[in-house]
């Protein structure tokens, strides 16, 4: 059972660096941390919707506050500390190095997509933001406490344990446990707590929400691939967590799965949840997303607001 | 051979006897092997600690210890000058399923590490991301590897259901009370008395077949 991409996993041989001069030390509040480099990502707006508000039409792109793309800074940015807010983040696998951020806030509320290529570190990313991959340097914020860095000791921290009640990671091809569907979507509620009767209801509501009522006793290998992303998405809504990492949701979904997960994601993002979600396709950013961050070769390419409502 | 299937057949309580004793032994060895075996193979699969490579290569090597260095370990612990003389396990039932438990602790552990090391990377990410405590992780595992557990312990009964030497140096082949089908085979060989041998023979053959053929099942299940 052992991999180097499980929690508490440090890549073997990596070349460790530390966060470079220029990183804010901490987590910072506003939008553009004081030693920010301009061309660090920062914070969007505390209300995904306020890009709206001020008067963009649906589709227009704008730089975030702070990029180097030359946006003012977002007066509302500053208003709240970031849901996460990561510093000088790297991930690296031996000698490749997977993944070099400076700096990300992401804030309550907001629907980020990560585009890039394969191995652009999308995928390492959303496991350090969820929690489950640490990183070779760095450190990750969670509700202005540090839930994540290269040490092992944060994994017993406050802002760990905040991060583990409230996120939860999907994988591009999810992996559902043997047994059948009813089993896995109600593990995802029992695993955090809840009662028998508590997980069923929740497990019948998330079923529903992805067009699998009278799914319940099927075998997980009685599933198609876009069954088993709904299944794997259920599951992961009825952990009740409201903030979700999503890997490529729709990779393995035909036409109607892809429909039913997309509507399944905006109704959860309308409802207020927090969600980052990677995909190749630009165009489904665009649709869904508050935010679009281009990721290339571990690096923030681009960062730039979209004016979606979901 | 005719005379060793009409041994068999009409049901001679001496030959019933043995192999009764013999899988009452083997069973109890396994089931006592199995406390600290699966605990360990799961350590080994999961945790990444210092020193782990090597003693996974020590437990693997365990595996393939003749029997007798077993039986020799276990005696010095249990004959009457070793720490636990005063239990007087030795040429004792106790003694052979302690020896025989030592035989199959390695093979449990090293098949339950095996397997375990094959699941999914995937799926230890899940249990994390869903918020699994450490108990629900545990019977998510044992859930989630079932089939590779049961070949385990499937694999350490045949391993002390066919061993010699254990049985030999700290049951003593005491008849009505130690003596085991591979002892009593041993015996009855070297006393020119082919017939309750090859019957007995016989029946290990025959629960070696039905091991090999349950270990196959599970695998093609798994």
């Amino acid at each position: 059972m052992s991999h180097n991409a499980g929690a508490g996993s440090e890549p073997g041989g990596a070349k460790s660096r530390v966060a470079k001069g220029g990183v804010a030390d901490g987590p910072s509040s506003g939008g553009v941390g004081p030693n920010a480099r301009a061309a660090s990502p920062v914070s969007g707006p505390a209300d995904p919707k306020a890009g709206a508000a001020k008067g963009h039409a649906d589709g227009i792109a704008e730089p975030v506050a702070g990029s180097n793309a030359g946006a003012a800074v977002d007066p509302i940015a500053g208003a709240e500390p970031a849901l996460f807010s990561a510093r000088g983040l790297v991930a690296s696998y031996g000698s490749c190095v997977a993944l070099d951020l400076e700096a990300l806030e992401l804030r309550e509320g907001e629907c980020l997509a990560l585009v890039g290529p394969n191995g652009s570190g999308k995928t390492t990313l959303l496991k350090i933001l969820a929690g489950i991959f640490r990183p070779t340097a760095g450190r990750l914020f969670f509700e202005g406490e540090e839930a994540v860095s290269s040490a092992a000791s944060a994994k017993v921290s406050l802002g760990f344990a905040r991060l583990k009640s409230r996120v939860v990671y999907l994988h591009q091809h999810p992996y559902l446990l043997a047994g059948t569907v009813a089993y896995n979507v109600e593990f995802g509620s029992r695993a955090r707590g809840a009662g028998r009767a508590v997980a069923v209801e929740r497990a019948a509501a998330a079923l529903a929400e992805l067009g699998l009522s009278g799914f319940e006793r099927r075998r997980h290998r009685a599933l198609s691939g876009g069954e088993a992303q709904r299944v794997a998405l259920a599951r992961a809504f009825a952990t009740g967590a409201d903030v979700l990492l999503l890997d490529e949701p729709t990779a393995s979904a035909d036409a109607a799965s892809r429909d039913l997960i997309l509507e399944a994601i905006r109704g959860r993002i309308l409802a207020g949840s927090t969600i980052v979600f990677s995909t190749h396709d630009a165009a489904l950013a665009e649709k869904l997303a508050h935010r679009e961050i281009r990721v290339d070769s571990g690096r923030i390419a681009n960062d730039r607001r979209l004016i979606n409502v979901g | 051979m005719r005379d060793a299937f009409v041994l068999l057949f009409s049901g001679d309580p001496e030959t019933w006897g043995v192999v009764g004793r013999s899988l009452r032994f083997s069973l109890f060895a396994t089931l006592f092997s199995v406390l600290p075996g699966v605990p360990a193979g799961v350590a080994l699969a999961s945790r990444n600690f210092r020193g782990r490579r090597g003693l996974v290569a020590a437990v693997n090597s365990l595996t393939a210890l003749p029997t007798v260095v077993i039986g020799l370990f276990a005696y010095s612990l249990i004959s009457r000058s070793g720490p636990m003389g005063g239990l007087n396990w030795l040429y004792a039932p106790a003694g052979v399923i302690l020896g025989q438990s030592f035989l199959a602790f390695p093979v449990v552990a090293s098949l339950t590490y095996a397997g375990l090391s094959k699941l999914d990377p995937r799926f230890r990410e899940t249990l994390l991301t869903l918020g699994s405590g450490p108990l629900s992780r545990i019977t998510a595992t044992i859930r989630e590897s079932r089939a590779v557990l049961v070949a385990a312990l499937v694999a350490a009964f045949g391993r002390v259901t066919g061993e010699v030497g254990v049985s030999m140096m700290l049951g003593g082949n005491i008849r009505f009370s130690t003596r085991t089908m591979t002892t009593a085979i041993a015996l009855d060989a070297s006393k020119g008395e082919f017939e309750r041998a090859i019957s007995l023979g016989l029946v290990l053959l025959a629960l070696a077949l039905a091991i090999n053929l349950a270990v196959h099942a599970l695998a093609r299940h798994e």
